[in-house]
């Protein structure tokens, strides 16, 4: 029974530091290589030597293949590929080799420059690592190596993410890395075809909730801005980097457009701007309205949103800025904050999760007056909003995926062991197929049926074409293939039995099966036969029956009634053993009539 | 100069001949002329089909054949050997796709008149009978369908056909399958075949073919046996659901379709679902099932599966809601919508504050077991549709919503939130369709106050079209409070500071929110006008846009409530007669208590005014000796119906066309009284051009009554024709008479205009007049009509024939009218632009009464006197009134015409006024084109032109 075995070595039940092996048909394949962002030590990244205690990984690994950009993601690649050695091929989409070495890269200096951390990966260890990459576009079909072959699909999620179909030989497998289901202001929803893999391997970050529509949060999102711009205040936004900060900015481009708005913009410069770029370029990978428009004007050349001056921090009027970091922990958007909290007509808005101990979290569960370390006291009377804007399928978002590429074994990764556990009892209960979610390190072994994959002679399938299209037509009927295996060379195939002959070159024999029958049944044979037809002929009203003086056939059965006028008749019954069934059933019924 | 005009109107003359070919050929025969064209015409055909027999390969053939269909024309006479040829070929032909172009061929040409189908049906089941490419088997299968429907009636082709069509199931390929499947859609509900019952069992066994072409050929020939009539049996329903889980998508998108028929032909049908007893109606279940199909993998289901939805009209209401209702929930715990969250916020009297980071909390845990995440019925297929990636999901999801909510009073105001919702949608056609449709369920709708917030926030858009789009939907919407309509009027009115532009369309929005929330207004009267117990206030400017806001909101809500005029100071009803007098339509009529001073003259309609004009016109039809005395009393009249066509706006129309129509009389009168026309030898110069110039005006009068109005009658339209022809036939006279030009050209319009005439006449059983009358008498007995015979008797009946009788007025007649309000031509700043490069100057206008929108033209005059005329873009002509019934064309439509106008010029020295205008464009052939010296003749003036002052800039260089 040939198996897929999976062993994840991060995001086994967890969120961050994705990385799962998948071995299948002979080959090893690693899917994703993320770090944890919450652990300093070697925690953060996976525990390679699993794969191999000592030393480089190439030979066990045959390629490594990365679904998007975030750290969770990509983080631990450079360490994999460069200290810990893999030389294999690692694929990812355009978008994301072009945008990972950003995020990489500034995640190295954080770490290294700020915290001082040794034995960290270089600069030149990141772009050594970024040659080994492979970019991949949208459903083409990659071929790894003879039997190994891998397809992208889109995920919505952030700019490039993309679902991976694996294939090697009859096996298949889906892993979708993370996905969006709904579409959002700069990107569309994920989609798969009906692919029907061996076994999708899910992620799960919201697994027990539902969303409702974004399009109120949105709204009420504008509607908050809108307001304290109009009243004169100062809006700030702190955001993570990549992927929602894009969004937001399109939101409120078009709506600052759309209302012919007044009030600066501004968006701090740095990473960001330089990601903004690459939006830009990829205008293929957003959603409908910006590439059908992007001639006109590319959705990301903003026109109402300008970079951001620590100067401007004073100006009076009001103002939106956009600042990094996005739980208010640190940086430009911690410094802004700090300067306008006090001021009752300004407003922060959260647009996501504030870990515990951070500005933004006491913020938002209330706190008038935070203290910080050099014993500064700030009054915070700005309004505090919190706006959700997550990018990952909802519980109806992941069973939908299912039902799209209608896999025969789910796999839920990246997401909070309880809620899989809910999550994995509703895959089983709605669509009736087996659900696994390993932890990290346990490997999971998956049975998939044996396929034997086998080449048929045209002239024998037309024929049959023919023959069965003759019929009626009747959904029921099974389809009767004639032929004779051939196993060759390592190769097999179904062959016409003529054909076979004369290759092996034996004359072909054919057995033919006869019984006799006596029955009683006066008058003359030529009347016995004719009964016989009628009976035949209602009993398989599916085939034609035949009658040609007092011989009655049915394909290859002949049925022949034998004797005088007398009493008792001989009937005698034959058939090749192509039709064993249909002559053995004749039999029977011919033999309990004379019984 | 003039010599050299002569010369170069007669060379365009001789060009206009060589078109006009019959004309030319019999008065003048000459041979060259005739002969190029004449052997391709009548068996051109036949010489390229002759060709086939000697080409050499198929690849030849096929060209030939290729030619034959792009080009050559057949004569009837000659299409039954045309198909005997190409049959005759096709025998010996081998290539497959020769025989295919040869059968399509045939297609072609039995639709043609001439084809006896019946012979050409036989002939090709003859010629496929061996055929054993399924190519070819394909194309003989559409030939013969397309012939079939000449055979509408005949039951034995048809049931021949048939045959034929279940025959050819029987082969493997799929495309003869298909063609087959099809042929059965088309005829069978035709044929009255006993064994109906079978013919839709033997089609219902081909929904699980092996090829997806077939299946879906084989549900759209369902579709197509519902469509022509045939009953279909219920009992396929189970077969039709399982098409839905097609891989491919063509089979799930007809499947949808017949999903459809079947719901709405059997609603109450019981539906038994799977795994339970539970009995359902037929249509709830396959709301439901289309419904899922919202989901669809492909976005094409999912737009076909969103339209669908709308026209379920019949679908119970516990499915309906579903569709608006998404079971939310976070990590296990139910979660209401922010709709809900708003609704509960609003009825427990305690506003959201917004400041609570987990004000949207969940709330109580779920039983997991109760859970269904997928295909629970209906669920929150609206809600997937409004949010999907696709605009066409989205809006076909809103036209639904919108459909659905139209005859189902709770299912508006469920929807209503979702509505508001997408008025925050990225594309702009999306947001206007959902306050399109917000509109149009109004009338089931009492707008909360939060809701009013919420839609008042998006009225700030930039969007001229949104914004009024808005007003619109505003103007017929309840509102629940006196709070939310004093918070929507001062939007409007802050919205008003922002966009001038936006001025009438406030009002008219006003004058509706007022005349329907009488009660609502009444509190806020002191306020709004600034009335104070104590102090006088200073008064308003009643110039002010956003005070004659307040002014026609108070006014029009005191038409329904009476005690509003007492609260009115007099600086309030002096307004009132001001805006009564300024602005009729938007200040209803009052009948103001206290007011005795002076009374508020009525210019509404009066019966007299019809009488008025009744008498006018009877007087005149009153046989009067003297031409002097006709004349005198024609002039007077005329200026009589001018003046009237001011005062009653109820008979302006036909007075106006009265009026037009006598002056027409007057001048053709004019200028046979002179009798120069025919007789111009002896004619002083002056006098030449004066005649000229009047046979001009008159030609111009005629166009303007043929064009300028609707609403005619038939009889109307006739007199107005018969004016038209009576003054071709002067105009003819006259170039025949009285110019060296040729006037070949002129005779055959007068000769085709008298044609149609005697048509239109016998059509509508009218009477010609004398004129007419004579002249249809004479022109039979003339055997060539050149144009000097034909100049020749018009003469005498021109001058012997009296003019015809005045139609009687109709009040049905509007003439067409334009008001441009953008540009206002009031405005003493100068635009500047460039030299050399283009600037948009915004115009609108309102076009009322116009029959043919695509005969307008914007027609832009620069000072230097040249013109430009430019056809406005179709997409900027909007109906003016949306909710007004659909008017019928014949009385014309009232538009509006709401685009740019784009002014170039190189540099001037100061600034100058360029005329912009609307006029009509109307066909040139009345006109000639004797006065293409001029500036385009064929346009009518619809106002008066604009100016707009602009002065070009010189290019600044700036050194560097």
């Amino acid at each position: 029974m040939p198996d897929i075995k999976v062993t994840p070595l991060g995001a086994g039940q967890d969120v961050g530091r994705s990385c799962l092996l998948l071995t299948m048909g002979g080959k090893n394949i690693m899917l994703d290589c993320g770090m944890h962002m919450g652990y300093n030590d070697e925690r953060r990244f996976p525990d390679f030597s699993y794969i191999n205690p000592d030393g480089p990984i190439t030979s066990y690994i045959d390629c490594v293949i990365i679904s998007h950009f975030h750290l969770d993601h990509c983080g631990a690649l450079p360490y994999m590929s460069e200290m810990v050695g893999y030389n294999g091929p690692i694929y990812m989409t355009h978008p994301t080799k072009a945008i990972a070495p950003i995020l990489l890269e500034d995640m190295r200096k954080v770490s290294v420059e700020r915290k001082g951390e040794q034995n960290f990966f270089t600069s030149q260890m990141i772009k050594d690592c970024m040659k080994k990459v492979i970019a991949v576009t949208l459903h083409q079909s990659v071929m790894v190596d003879n039997d190994l072959e891998i397809k992208a699909y889109y995920a919505g999620h952030v700019l490039g993410a993309g679902m991976f179909w694996v294939r090697v030989g009859n096996q298949s497998i889906v892993y979708t890395g993370d996905y969006n289901m709904t579409p959002d202001r700069h990107l569309g929803a994920a989609w798969i075809d009906k692919c029907r893999p061996d076994l999708l391997i899910s992620e799960s970050t919201y697994a027990t909730t539902i969303r409702d529509s974004k399009r109120c949060r949105e709204r009420d999102f504008l509607k908050k801005v809108h307001e304290c711009v109009d009243r004169g205040g100062k809006v700030l936004i702190p955001v993570f980097a990549l992927g929602r900060a894009q969004e937001l900015c399109i939101l409120l481009e078009t709506y600052w457009e759309r209302m012919n708005l007044k009030a600066p913009v501004y968006f701090a410069l740095g990473l960001t701007d330089k990601a903004n770029n690459y939006y830009k370029m990829f205008i293929t990978w957003t959603n409908q309205k910006i590439r059908k428009t992007f001639v006109q004007r590319n959705m990301f050349d903003f026109k109402h949103i300008k970079p951001f001056d620590r100067q401007f921090i004073d100006n009076p009027g009001p103002m939106v800025v956009f600042a990094t970091p996005g739980m208010l922990h640190a940086g430009l958007s911690l410094q802004i904050f700090k300067k306008w909290a006090p001021c009752e007509n300004n407003m922060v808005i959260m647009p996501g999760f504030c870990v515990q101990g951070t500005v933004g979290n006491q913020i938002l569960n209330g706190a008038k007056k935070i203290e910080f370390e050099n014993r500064q006291i700030i009054e915070v009377k700005m309004s505090v909003e919190y706006m959700s804007f997550s990018a990952h399928a909802d519980a109806k978002g992941i069973m939908q995926l299912i039902q799209y590429c209608e896999p025969t074994n789910v796999m839920l990764v990246h997401g909070e062991a309880e809620k899989m556990e809910f999550l994995k009892e509703k895959i089983k209960e709605e669509f009736n197929i087996n659900c696994f979610n390993p932890a990290n390190g346990e490997t999971c072994v998956i049975n998939t049926p044996v396929k034997i994959p086998l080449d048929v002679s045209l002239s024998l399938l037309k024929a049959e074409a023919k023959k069965f299209n003759m019929l009626p037509p009747n959904p029921e009927r099974r389809r009767v293939l004639h032929g004779v295996l051939v196993m060759k060379d390592n190769t097999h195939c179904l062959m016409d039995v003529e054909d076979a002959c004369k290759e092996v070159g034996i004359n072909r024999h054919i057995i033919r099966f006869t019984s006799t029958v006596y029955l009683n049944d006066s008058g003359p044979p030529l009347s016995t036969a004719k009964k016989l037809h009628q009976l035949l002929e209602e009993k398989l009203s599916q085939w034609s029956v035949t009658i040609s003086d007092v011989e009655v056939s049915v394909e290859s059965v002949i049925v022949k009634v034998e004797g005088d006028e007398n009493e008792q008749k001989s009937i005698f019954v034959s058939w090749t053993n192509q039709d064993e069934d249909l002559g053995s059933y004749i039999l029977e019924l011919l033999s309990s009539m004379a019984k | 100069m003039a010599a050299v005009l002569k010369k170069r109107a007669l060379a365009e003359y001789s060009q206009t001949q060589t078109l006009n070919k019959q004309d030319y050929a019999q008065q003048q025969p000459v041979k060259k002329l005739c002969l190029v064209k004449k052997p391709t015409t009548d068996s051109a055909g036949l010489v390229i089909l002759s060709c086939l027999d000697t080409c050499k390969s198929s690849k030849e053939a096929l060209h030939t054949l290729l030619r034959i269909s792009d080009c050559v024309e057949f004569d009837p006479s000659d299409i039954p050997e045309a198909i005997r040829r190409l049959c005759k070929y096709f025998r010996i032909e081998n290539e497959s796709a020769v025989k295919v172009k040869i059968l399509a061929l045939i297609a072609e040409l039995g639709n043609l008149e001439g084809a006896d189908v019946i012979l050409v049906i036989d002939d090709i089941i003859n010629l496929i009978e061996k055929e054993t490419s399924h190519k070819v088997i394909a194309q003989a299968l559409k030939t013969l369908l397309t012939l079939s429907n000449h055979m509408k009636d005949n039951q034995i082709i048809l049931g021949k056909l048939i045959e034929i069509a279940k025959n050819y199931l029987k082969d493997v390929s799929h495309s003869v399958k298909c063609r087959s499947l099809e042929m059965l859609g088309f005829l069978v509900p035709l044929c009255k075949e006993k064994d109906l019952e079978g013919m839709s069992n033997l089609v219902v066994s081909y929904f699980d073919n092996g090829d997806a072409r077939v299946r879906a050929q084989a549900f759209s020939t369902m579709i197509h046996f519902h469509e022509k009539g045939l009953k279909l049996n219920p009992t396929i329903y189970k077969s039709v659901c399982d098409g839905l889980k097609d891989d491919y998508e063509i089979v799930r998108k007809v499947v949808l379709k017949l999903l459809w028929v079947l719901g709405t032909t059997f609603p109450e049908n019981i539906v038994v679902l799977p795994d339970s007893e539970q009995e359902i109606r037929l249509i709830d279940d396959a709301f439901a099932k289309i419904c899922n199909s919202v989901n669809d993998l492909s976005m094409h289901v999912r737009t076909h599966a969103a339209k669908l939805l709308g026209s379920m009209k019949l679908v119970s209401m516990r499915f309906l809601n579903q569709t608006l209702d998404k079971k939310l929930m976070s990590n296990m715990r139910r979660k209401r919508t922010a709709h809900e969250l708003q609704w509960e916020n609003v009825t427990s009297g305690e506003w959201a504050s917004g400041k609570k980071w987990a004000d949207d909390a969940p709330r109580e845990v779920i039983d997991k077991d109760r859970i269904n995440l997928m295909s629970s019925g209906s669920c929150g297929a609206f809600v997937h549709g409004l949010e999907d990636e696709y605009l066409e999901v989205r809006s076909a999801s809103v036209e639904s919503l919108c459909q659905l909510s139209l005859n189902n009073q709770q299912f508006a105001n469920l929807s209503l939130d979702f509505l508001v919702d997408m008025f925050n949608d990225e594309i702009e056609d999306v947001r206007l369709k959902a306050i399109d449709s917000l509109r149009c369920i109004s009338e089931h709708i009492t707008l909360r106050d939060d809701q009013l917030e919420t839609i008042l926030g998006a009225i700030e858009d930039f969007s001229q079209e949104i914004r009024e789009g808005l007003h619109r939907m505003l103007a017929s919407c309840t509102m629940s409070t006196t709070a939310g309509l004093r918070m929507c009027v001062e939007k409007l009115l802050d919205n008003l500071k922002k966009y001038p532009q936006d001025r009438r369309s406030t009002y008219k929005c006003l004058q509706r929110i007022g005349a329907q929330h009488p009660e609502l207004v009444l509190p806020l009267v002191p306020q709004f006008l600034s009335i104070h117990p104590f102090f006088d206030m200073a008064e308003s400017d009643v110039d002010n846009p956003q005070y004659i806001c307040i002014l026609i909101l108070v006014l029009n809500a005191a038409k329904f409530n009476t005690t509003i005029p007492p609260l009115f100071e007099p600086q309030t009803l002096r307004h009132y007669s001001y805006l009564r007098d300024t602005m009729p339509t938007l200040v209803p009529k009052l009948c103001l208590p206290n007011e005795n001073n002076n009374a508020i003259v009525t210019p509404s309609s009066v019966p007299e005014s019809l009488e008025f004009l009744k008498n006018v016109i009877d007087n005149l039809n009153i046989e009067n000796n003297t031409v002097r005395m006709q004349t005198n009393l024609l002039e007077v009249s005329k200026e009589h119906l001018l003046r009237l066509s001011e005062m009653d706006s109820v008979v302006a129309g036909t007075a106006k066309f009265t009026s037009l129509y006598i002056g027409a009389q007057l001048l053709m009168s004019q200028i046979l009284e002179k009798g120069f026309f025919s007789n111009l030898a002896n004619l002083a110069a002056q006098e030449s051009t004066n005649l000229k110039n009047n046979i001009e005006q008159l030609l111009l009068h005629c166009l303007k009554l043929q064009y300028l109005f609707v609403g005619m009658s038939p009889l109307e339209y006739c007199a107005v024709k018969q004016m038209r022809l009576r003054t071709l036939g002067l105009n003819l006279v006259y170039i025949v008479k009285g110019s060296n030009a040729s006037a070949l050209a002129p005779c055959h319009h007068f000769l085709s205009a008298v044609e149609d005439m005697q048509r239109e006449l016998t059509n509508e059983n009218l009477e010609p007049d004398a004129f007419t009358e004579s002249l249809f008498r004479e022109l039979a007995m003339v055997e060539e009509p050149k144009p000097g015979i034909v100049a020749r008797i018009l003469t005498p009946i021109l001058i012997e024939a009296k003019l015809g009788k005045i139609p009687q007025p109709n009040t049905l007649i509007q003439m067409s009218s334009v008001q441009i309000l953008e540009p206002s031509g009031q405005s003493d700043s100068t635009l500047k632009f460039t030299a050399g490069l283009i600037m948009a100057v915004p115009f609108e206008a309102e076009l009322l009464r116009l029959s043919e929108p695509s005969r307008l033209r914007i027609k832009v005059k620069y000072p230097d006197q040249r013109t430009q005329v430019t056809l406005p873009r179709p997409a900027h002509i909007k109906p003016l009134n949306y909710d007004g019934n659909a008017n019928d064309a014949k009385f014309g439509q009232d538009l509006r015409l709401l685009t740019t106008v784009l002014i170039s010029h190189q540099v001037w020295s100061e600034a100058c006024n360029v005329e912009i205008s609307i006029a009509l464009a109307v066909p040139e052939g009345d006109i000639g084109k004797r006065k293409s010296s001029e500036l385009n003749p064929y346009l009518i003036d619809l106002c008066k032109p604009v100016k707009v002052s602009v002065s070009p800039k010189p290019i600044k260089r700036t050194t560097l």
